[in-house]
């Protein structure tokens, strides 16, 4: 049995319309209209023991909604899930204790503390034994390199700093499953591949199964075989990052810088289709069946100085799943 | 067991660190006590020595003074914090860890109040040493003290959980900073923090003698101002407990049931 289960997963929100204006203002004292809105429309997927899987999806797809379900913040509207064999949603401290969610945007840290008094609380919170609780809380302050930081008020740390102090809170208990909500948000270039290598090498070692929202393309392409894309409360991809492009059709692309601008900006659709067109350089998209013929044929007739055959890239095709294209 | 218990420290620590604010409430006690002291005085003028609402002078002084200072040691605040969490997704971090919010906030509250009280008690003492010295007789005697303890410690669970239960509101209605001072102040009057129920006629004074306010203010300061002794006392601070355990289903329930309409808002 997978280790995540999630069949029909539905999430409605209830809200009420709230107009501009004195007049909507004071109507709305008497009534209001009551809207819904389906950030979840009924998902199925699972995830084995120890896979990392990317949770893809555009502003307000569904992803965050979903993984507050999976972590039983939010009851769902309909349909089921498990974790670990746990219903999540009935809250039972087995599971609390098994699991940890790090939200991005959202501090688990007690805000007015050192981070070293949140951990401390964590340690009770989570029965750890004081032992354990030092050697695990020593390994994690030296991977993240901010053993000089224990002492500061969460309020004083920058970002990136307190981004790697919630994810020490939260793998203190050595969670089995971890949701990760964009746990590199904001951070500068180092601290996010610092928090990679610490996501990849601790997924190795513990066996852990993660389950991770992004919106950097790296943080997926770094740390996921496998991406499930959410668009408009359903799922739209579930399969291997690499072939997502697979949907859109095999397609190439070819690179190629041409010795005169005049070449460059002449008519070259007789190649395939032009995609971008930049000084000397131009790129073309063709059928990957026909790359080793075009290639021959431009080659020969065209100045060419410099010739490269590409892959689409990765984060095109999960656009075009983010706009509603299937591809098919 | 441990959790709850670092929680505590937690609630201490945080009482050293805002103690100003501590001590400035409770010198805006001062000024309403002044105001009472002059009405009280206006209105035993008339009566020649005499008693009202069943209490000497002294005695109303007394109470108006102890209620007033207890009132402010028992206040709580924590329904601010609740709704903050309720509001801004800040409940979601207690709900994924193996940790009771109720027990949890229980906790930091008597962590908090163990600081106020320590001060706040000797403060009690001083005043009502005044007003003894005053009047020529001491208010309080030793076994009203010694019942005073048990239901002071009543008093500040009860306080607890009915603020708790306003607290929970926020799970309903999204712009309730308002409501928790107006609640506040009438919850003050209910209990006779100000000052004591009889003043209100024996019908009315008896209704609100019927509901759980009382046992946050009026019932510990009449216990330690010897106005309710013997098997009253007694029977009061089984009502006092009682109305703990109804007011804990209260929050119960209205936890369970708001849990369906958090939002989690934000991230």
């Amino acid at each position: 049995m997978a280790l995540i289960e999630v069949a029909g997963l539905q999430k409605t929100f209830e809200y009420t319309k709230k107009e501009e204006g004195m007049k909507a203002s004071f109507r709305s004292l008497f009534h209001r209209e009551k809207l819904y809105k389906e950030a979840v429309k009924g998902i199925d997927f699972s995830l084995e023991k120890g896979e990392m899987v990317g949770f893809l999806g555009p502003n307000g797809a569904g992803k965050t909604t979903t993984l507050k379900m999976l972590s039983g913040i939010l009851f769902p509207t309909g349909g089921q899930a498990t974790v670990m064999g746990y219903v999540p949603w009935e809250r039972k401290k087995d599971f609390k204790m098994r699991f940890a969610i790090v939200m991005g945007q959202k501090s688990q840290l007690w805000w007015d503390l050192p981070a070293v008094e949140s951990f401390a609380l964590n340690r009770r919170i989570y029965e750890i034994d004081e032992a354990a609780y030092r050697k695990t809380l020593g390994e994690l302050t030296e991977l993240m390199d901010v053993k000089d930081l224990m002492g500061v008020q969460v309020r004083r740390l920058s970002l990136g700093e307190r981004m790697k102090m919630e994810l020490i809170a939260s793998l203190l208990h050595k969670p089995e499953v971890i949701f990760l909500d964009e746990p590199t948000i904001g951070l500068d270039f180092i601290s996010q591949k610092r928090i990679r290598e610490f996501l990849r090498n601790y997924n190795r070692e513990m066996r852990t199964t993660v389950l991770l929202t992004s919106h950097s393309i790296g943080d997926i392409e770094d740390l996921c075989r496998r991406a499930i894309v959410i668009a408009d409360g359903t799922i739209a991809y579930d399969g291997e990052l690499k072939k997502i492009n697979s949907l859109f059709g095999e397609r190439k692309r070819i690179q190629v810088t041409l010795e005169t601008e005049e070449a460059a900006q002449g008519d070259l659709s007789r190649f395939g289709a032009v995609c971008a067109r930049e000084g000397l350089q131009v790129v073309l998209e063709i059928p990957r069946a026909d790359v080793r013929e075009v290639s021959q044929r431009m080659l020969e007739t065209l100045p060419v100085t410099d010739f490269n055959i590409l892959d689409i890239p990765v984060e095109e095709g999960i656009a075009r799943l983010y706009t509603g294209g299937n591809g098919q | 067991m441990k959790k709850y218990l670092y929680a505590l420290g937690l609630g201490i620590k945080e009482t050293m660190a805002y103690r100003a604010d501590f001590w400035l409430g409770l010198f805006s006690a001062v000024f309403p006590i002044f105001i009472q002291i002059f009405m009280w005085q206006a209105l035993y003028g008339g009566t020649g020595g005499g008693e009202l609402f069943g209490r000497s002078y002294g005695q109303m002084l007394a109470y108006s003074v102890a209620a007033a200072i207890l009132w402010r040691l028992l206040k709580t605040g924590f329904e601010y914090d609740i709704n903050e969490d309720v509001k801004n997704g800040g409940l979601s971090k207690y709900v994924v860890r193996p940790i009771g919010y109720l027990p949890y906030r229980l906790s930091c509250f008597l962590g908090q109040k163990t600081g106020v009280l320590a001060g706040g008690l000797a403060v009690l003492a001083l005043a009502l040493t005044g007003v003894g010295l005053n009047f020529h007789a001491s208010p309080v005697s030793a076994r009203g003290v010694l019942l005073f303890l048990p239901a002071l410690l009543g008093a500040l669970t009860l306080n607890f959980f009915i603020f708790f239960c306003v607290g929970m509101w926020a799970f309903w209605l999204s712009e309730i900073g308002f409501l928790f001072e107006a609640v506040r102040i009438v919850i003050v009057v209910l209990s006779g923090g100000i000052f004591p129920l009889e003043v209100f006629g024996d019908a009315v004074g008896g209704v609100l003698k019927l509901l759980p306010f009382s046992y946050a203010v009026g019932f510990p300061v009449d216990v330690l101002l010897g106005t309710v002794t013997g098997p009253a006392a007694f029977t009061g601070l089984l009502c006092q407990w009682g109305w703990i355990g109804v007011m804990a289903l209260c929050c119960r329930a209205l936890w369970n049931a708001g849990a369906h309409k958090y939002l989690a808002a934000g991230g």
